[in-house]
């Protein structure tokens, strides 16, 4: 019985600890070209990125705010991109990789298969791919906020 | 004579397409009325409501169809009712999507005003539409609201009532 307890504790505590590690995702990050911020959170059981900053806010053609005009769903193409979400559906692996996940470059209107990972707490490698991992393209994303140790 | 052969094939491969072929018939299902939800604090730029939907896919219309008759769906109208609260912030354009737990967080509405207190909205639909039945089969679909909050910063909560009404293509009985 007390064997029992132990490893059910033992489980519990495991399962604790890999939703501890899949949080670590939740925060501010910027891109390496620095014109945007996104803002990873988790929707039921899955994590999102959206633009929340961007450095060139407005189209310098119109002076009104960037919209998502490469957006292959012409009725879609209205949709501002800030706000926009460009990361979807990723889900924790384990050791500091999430996966299944797509990204959205909104000055291409495409999408790509994404895997990331957490380098360390404050910097993720983000690589984008078609079909094959081998064949991406990756980028540095560094955490707006250090985390307070 | 091959002429002849050719001629058969073909008034039997039509023959055969024709009794294959299933008609289908639209019905429109409404979701009941869901609140969708803000927590606070709020803060100037985008942020995310969302609120969930669990159904018997089989209880969607009459007894007599079942999800295996089911051959399509697409969402059809999206309407958004804002409180009458009169500490309503500021904001505009809502862009609306949907997930559930087998499929990807797709993109179904967009409503590009401002938006105010006590009043009710319907969202511009997507043309392009991606897995809405997958997602009805799986019997528990979250939508999720993005806003644009004009003020600096909002600490209550915001609750919106969401209405989806979803096309169903299925077979006529």
């Amino acid at each position: 019985m007390k064997k029992t307890i132990l490893l059910a504790a033992v489980f519990l505590m495991s399962l604790t600890g890999f939703a501890q590690d899949a949080d670590a995702l939740v925060g501010v990050w910027e891109p390496g070209h620095g014109k945007a911020k996104v803002k990873i959170d988790q929707i039921d059981d899955k994590f999102y990125g959206k633009i929340v900053w961007l450095k060139e806010p407005n189209d310098p053609d119109t002076g009104e705010p960037k919209l998502d005009k490469n957006n292959p769903d012409k009725s879609m193409q209205d949709v501002p991109l800030r706000g926009y979400r460009i990361l979807k559906d990723f889900e924790y692996k384990g050791d500091g990789v999430w996966e299944e996940g797509t990204i959205y470059d909104p000055e291409k209107g495409e999408t790509y298969d994404c895997v990331i990972t957490m380098k360390d707490e404050n910097t993720l490698d983000i690589r984008g791919y078609i079909g094959v991992k081998t064949f991406g393209r990756s980028d540095t994303w560094r955490r707006l906020k250090m985390k307070k140790k | 004579m091959k002429i002849k052969y050719f001629c058969l094939a073909l008034a039997f491969v039509s023959l055969l397409s024709v009794s294959c072929s299933v008609e289908t018939e639209s019905h429109l299902v409404e979701t009941p009325i869901l609140k969708l939800k803000a927590v606070g604090p709020m803060f100037e730029g985008s942020n995310t409501a969302t609120a969930s939907w669990e159904f018997n896919i089989n209880s969607l219309l009459s007894e007599e169809f079942s999800s295996e008759d089911f051959k399509d769906a697409r969402i059809h109208e999206l309407k958004i009712v804002t409180p009458e609260d009169q500490d309503f912030p500021k904001m505009n354009k809502m862009v609306m999507e949907m997930k559930s737990k087998y499929t990807s967080m797709n993109r179904i509405g967009l409503l590009e005003e401002n938006i105010q207190q006590n009043r009710s909205y319907s969202l511009k639909v997507a043309d392009k539409q991606e897995e809405v039945l997958k997602a009805l089969k799986d019997e528990k679909i979250t939508f999720v609201g993005d806003f644009d909050l004009l003020e600096e910063e909002y600490y209550e909560d915001i609750s919106f009532d969401l209405q989806v009404v979803i096309e169903l293509m299925v077979n006529k009985q």
